[in-house]
């Protein structure tokens, strides 16, 4: 009889421990006013990335966000495609899209880059982490600014 | 049957530091193994879990307790990830796998897999459990046989200390070994529409304990490309030291003070660089911009944690030297870690600042609060663990405009069987509170399975979601292969 009550007591506890860490953890994302923000970037803090960004700010975004997967041994025979004309993008013989690894491939892919990463967002895919506010306005001034580069 | 070797001479071993050093950079390694807190959270359930239960148990004073959830239990850096002590590895033996080849805990022997069952020949699975020694004394002559290929010899001045791991405890491994060695191996495949597989890191750490209260310790590693490590070999930038510092432990109260280069000690260290709590605060495990040079300082008595360092940062606008851990610029920062791990759940807050130009990335300032909640330790029949973290703090941007932002991580896992999880996570990001459509929700769920030790394999179904509706939500399959010793 006590075994059985004290059973009951250590399952009630450890219900009791869980509804309430779920409850307190409903709560947390809502705390601090995050979500709340109504202006764009350019609008808060135009001077947050250079008006017209040098070349090398922009391969370090593609060095890190994308390289990883749109390295060397990616297809580098496409680009210089405007966007409409490719909407499903080119890709590789290894199925994921082109070779970003040098200045002249970037350059080269600079449609598929604005279509992908700036105007749908697929890309980085599936659950990766989309780029910053930061990065995703630096690459689109650049592109505004007619994507001077050191290899073109 | 061997019996635990004397010391060996100091030609041999530095032999062994040698060309185990020599093999790390002949092999040009790999990245950075993280640690699972939820390990940690689950592992109070029972002391089984992490030693063999020593014979006529006599608890030991406070200043003398190994016992301790916080990260140095289980690993080499006190700050937790990577390499494993030998009560970590134990646990990896014991109690993760499917197939223990350590004694498994007694609680776990009828959580077998279905057609697997007990079959594992590491336990005894009768009345007869293995034993160890209940105190230094006994330690000190304890002379079962010892079968470790991954750590060997013992440290010049002794076997056994006070304050370190005793031989014993742990069934056949070393429990304070002169020379450690491992690998951290990651490999990923992930569906989106296309397939891709990439190896994403390797990580080889080697750990030399000369004497007691002093280790050595190296992490080389490298990151992966889709294309192979190759492409990583040919970058300056990595491979590198991921961790390379001197530690002085083995000290009163769970009391350690390290100097080298690490990532500082804030939140819950997941090995999932990409959850919002460790990349949006730069502690992303995967990049050299989250290591800091600097010294380190934390004591675990037991339950209570604490952890406190000093350090130098490398600006933003450039990486950090491979190999150079002295290569800093002026900015400087310090982190506080602490909080109660106890055996059923527990809390933890953190603070961190950074100081630098803002043309070097900005002053940062970070406070993180986060709890675990086990169930399981209360009720036998409800094996599950569940951990959150909030983190909420501001940077400044190149201009100067100083603005906040905030992430969140919550995840449960439930054992289904020995060796076989269910996870559900979800994670949170707002990285300007200013900025409009910025924000970004994360679900997953899905398997980690641990078929045998070493091994590990993680299949997730991840959704994630925009706040601009029908621009970017997406969802992807993530399988990871994870090789770990």
């Amino acid at each position: 009889m006590h075994s059985r009550l004290l059973r009951r007591s250590n399952a009630l506890s450890a219900l009791a421990w869980f509804l309430l860490f779920g409850v307190t953890l409903a709560f947390i994302p809502g705390m601090g006013g995050c979500g709340k923000g109504n202006l764009t970037l350019e609008q808060a803090d135009p001077g947050a990335v250079p008006l017209d960004p040098d070349f090398k700010l922009v391969f370090d975004i593609i060095d890190r966000q994308c390289v990883p997967c749109h390295g060397a041994g990616s297809d580098s025979t496409g680009g210089d495609v405007p966007a409409q004309q490719n909407p499903g993008g080119e890709t590789g013989v290894l199925g994921v899209g082109p070779d970003l690894s040098t200045c002249v491939l970037i350059v080269r892919n600079r449609f598929a880059i604005q279509r992908d990463v700036l105007d749908t967002r697929r890309m980085p895919p599936g659950a990766w982490p989309r780029l910053t506010s930061e990065e995703t306005l630096t690459i689109q001034r650049w592109l505004v600014n007619g994507a001077k580069a050191p290899c073109n | 049957m061997q019996l635990m070797p004397k010391p060996i001479p100091a030609l041999h071993t530095a032999l062994a530091v040698f060309g185990l050093a020599a093999a790390q950079v002949a092999m040009l390694p790999a990245p950075r193994s993280v640690a699972t807190p939820q390990y940690a959270a689950r592992a109070g359930r029972t002391c089984d879990n992490c030693h063999v239960t020593p014979d006529r148990w006599k608890n030991p004073r406070l200043v003398e307790r190994k016992c301790t959830l916080s990260c140095q239990g289980c690993h080499v850096d006190p700050a937790g990830g990577g390499m494993r002590t030998v009560s970590g590895r134990f646990f990896g033996r014991s109690t993760l796998p499917m197939i223990a080849t350590s004694p498994r805990p007694t609680a776990d022997w009828d959580r077998g897999a279905p057609y697997l069952g007990r079959r594992d020949r590491a336990t005894s699975y009768n009345s007869h459990l293995p034993y160890g020694p209940p105190t230094l004394e006994r330690a000190r002559t304890w002379n079962h046989p010892v079968r470790d290929r991954f750590a060997r010899g013992v440290p010049f001045d002794g076997a056994t200390n006070r304050y370190g791991f005793f031989q014993g405890r742990y069934g056949r491994l070393r429990a304070d070994p002169l020379v450690r060695a491992g690998w951290d191996i990651r490999l990923a495949t992930l569906w989106s529409g296309n397939l891709i597989a990439f190896p994403m890191q390797i990580d080889l750490p080697v750990a030399v304990h000369p004497i007691h209260h002093l280790t050595l310790f190296a992490n080389t590693g490298a990151r992966g490309r889709r294309s192979g490590y190759k492409d990583a070999f040919d970058d300056p930038r990595t491979p590198y030291f991921r961790e390379v510092f001197v530690l002085l432990h083995e000290l009163p109260f769970g009391t350690y003070g390290k100097a080298g280069r690490f990532v500082p000690s804030f939140g819950l260290r997941l090995d999932d660089h990409t959850t919002r709590t460790r990349r949006g605060f730069g502690l992303d495990g995967s990049l050299p911009s989250s290591r800091v040079t600097g010294v380190e300082w934390g004591a675990a008595p037991n339950y209570p944690f604490v952890q406190a360092s000093y350090f130098r940062l490398t600006s933003a606008q450039r990486q950090p030297a491979a190999w150079n851990v002295f290569h800093v610029d002026a900015g400087w920062g310090a982190a506080v870690n602490a909080g109660l791990r106890h055996t059923g759940w527990g809390v933890g807050g953190s603070w961190m600042m950074r100081r630098r130009l803002t043309r070097d990335g900005g002053d940062t300032d970070a406070w993180s609060g986060y709890a675990y909640v086990n169930p399981w330790k209360y009720w036998r029949n409800f094996p599950l663990v569940a951990q959150v973290e909030y983190d909420y703090g501001n940077r400044q941007s190149p201009s100067g405009r100083t603005y906040n932002h905030s992430a969140f991580y919550g995840e449960a896992d439930y054992m289904v069987y020995n060796g076989i999880e269910a996870v559900a996570a979800y994670d949170f990001e707002d990285p300007d509170f200013d900025i409009v459509n910025d924000h970004t929700h994360r679900i997953q769920g899905g398997l980690r399975v641990t078929p045998y030790p070493g091994v590990t394999i993680d299949a997730r179904f991840r959704a994630f979601f925009v706040s601009t509706p029908g621009r970017g939500d997406d969802h992807d399959m993530f399988i990871q292969l994870h090789l770990w010793r």
